[in-house]
């Protein structure tokens, strides 16, 4: 009975994460390029984004429940407070990691002839690549503990294991919903490392690093 | 061929970069561009191919006005070195050099066959260095494949900012004669910057000096070198006696 809630949480748990990062994969990567091509919103935008990214996980989810739209209990507002918090690392990498690249090289790609969608195709983002996917690794990593949280409002997941151990204080409760959270961390950032190396075809990937 | 006509660029309200610009180089001719660290030298060559607009005057490329051209086929027909040769460090050689062919749409064959040829040109050898990583190369090479990746279009106009800085001296040396010697052979019209006074007289077939965003003279070497018009220009162009 307990292995297969265990499984049952843990799927919901991956799916809770996997949703909400994938959205702020599609939402903050293009908004991280655009704050590179308009550098007078960079700083309010992530100073912005900073700010969420400091409220207790708690008390987002609390804050979210009586928004219309986006509130209420459940799954619902559980991904937005997620996609909220997994927001700032990768917007934050993605614009770092475009804007740190050497002025030398997007200057080149301009001189010779590239569009601006080109430039940023085939300079900008293969080699930013390796800053933004460490945002996206942070983010997901992040989620995975952030949604331990989300059963507070009702939204399933292993943090249900983890709150019903603490009410009955039951270590073996907690740690049989801490315990594969944590399992399911590692393994997603594994997996992300391994789209990454796939992504860059460079041999000495490493070494750009 | 390339034609300034009064062009002032000013950067965020302060001191023009450069000021009331009047110089014209025809085709097939080398022009150095020489003077003072920020004295409006980049500037000038990047508001030949519009990476820089001016403010104020003209610049005619092919006797038409750049500002009526379309800012990208413009760059692609013109070859660009940059002080810090920006060979795209995730591409290989052959990459970087297919650049510009591939943006303009030639099919691989026509482009395989150009960058043989252009690395043949800049005495590299293709079997050996096309599928090398820059990083794989060392300053003199790397600055072989700028070259040949500014050739790669064919252009008729090659702007080269600093080509050989950061060479040894021997390097240095070799490369600016062998390259020198080929944009001759092309019959490119050449704008050219250069901190070394060897290298301007050299190359130059005339020789434009700058200050302060302002141009103070410009003449073939042995005018420059004869009657410089002021003591700077004598300074600028006076060759140290190796140590
Ligand atoms: N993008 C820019 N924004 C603001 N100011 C600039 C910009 N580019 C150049 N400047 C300024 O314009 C002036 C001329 O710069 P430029 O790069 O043309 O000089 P330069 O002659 O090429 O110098 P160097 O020999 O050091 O390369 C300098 O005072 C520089 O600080
Ligand atoms: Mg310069």
């Amino acid at each position: 009975m307990i292995l297969s809630t265990v499984l049952r949480l843990t799927l919901q748990h991956l799916l809770l994460v996997a949703l909400s990062t994938t959205a702020s994969v599609l939402v903050g990567i293009p908004a991280g390029i655009l704050l590179t091509r308009n550098e007078r919103f960079a700083r309010p935008a992530l100073a912005f984004a900073n700010i969420l990214q400091t409220i207790p996980s708690l008390a987002l989810f609390g804050l979210l429940i009586p928004l219309p739209f986006l509130g209420g209990l459940g799954t619902r507002t559980a991904i937005v407070a997620l996609i909220l918090y997994a927001l700032l690392p990768i917007v934050r990498n993605t614009y770092t990691g475009i804007r740190s690249i050497d002025r030398a090289l997007s200057e080149t790609a301009t001189a010779l002839g590239m569009t601006d969608l080109q430039r940023l195709r085939s300079v900008e983002l293969p080699l930013a690549l390796p800053v933004i996917f460490a945002g996206i690794r942070i983010a997901t990593v992040i989620g995975v503990g952030t949604a331990t949280i989300a059963a507070a409002i009702g939204a399933g997941g292993l943090g249900e294991l983890i709150f019903r151990g603490l009410a009955m204080v039951d270590n073996r409760l907690i740690l049989a919903g801490a315990l594969p959270a944590a399992a399911l961390a590692l393994l997603l950032d594994a997996a992300l490392h391994r789209v990454e190396s796939a992504l860059t075809q460079r041999r000495h990937r490493q070494e750009v690093q | 061929m390339i034609e300034f006509r009064g062009v002032t660029k000013t950067y965020n309200a302060g001191q023009p970069a450069v000021e009331d610009l009047d110089l014209e180089i025809g085709e097939g001719e080398i022009v150095a561009l020489v003077g003072t660290s920020g004295c409006g030298k980049t500037t000038t060559l990047k508001m030949v191919n519009r990476m820089v607009e001016p403010d104020r005057g003209e610049v005619r490329v092919q006797g038409k006005s750049v500002m009526e051209m379309d800012p990208i086929s413009l760059r692609r027909s013109i070859g660009y070195v940059i002080q810090e040769i920006g060979l795209f460090p995730h591409w290989r050689v052959a990459a970087n050099i297919e650049a510009v062919p591939k943006l303009l749409g030639w099919e691989a064959g026509r482009r395989m066959e150009r960058r043989d040829a252009l690395l043949r040109m800049v005495g590299l050898e293709p079997s050996a260095y096309a599928s090398k990583y820059p990083d794989e190369l060392s300053g003199g090479q790397r600055q072989r494949v700028g070259f040949a990746r500014a050739l790669a279009a064919d252009p008729s106009i090659l702007l080269m900012d600093e080509p050989f800085g950061a060479l040894d001296p021997i390097t240095r040396r070799r490369l600016r004669a062998e390259l020198g010697s080929l944009c001759r052979q092309l019959k490119k019209t050449v704008l050219f910057v250069t901190h070394d006074p060897v290298e301007a007289l050299l190359l130059g077939d005339r020789i434009a000096v700058m200050d302060a965003g302002r141009l103070c003279q410009v003449g073939t070497p042995r005018q420059i070198r004869g009657q410089p018009a002021s003591e700077l220009v004598r300074e600028l162009m006076t060759i140290e006696a190796p140590a």
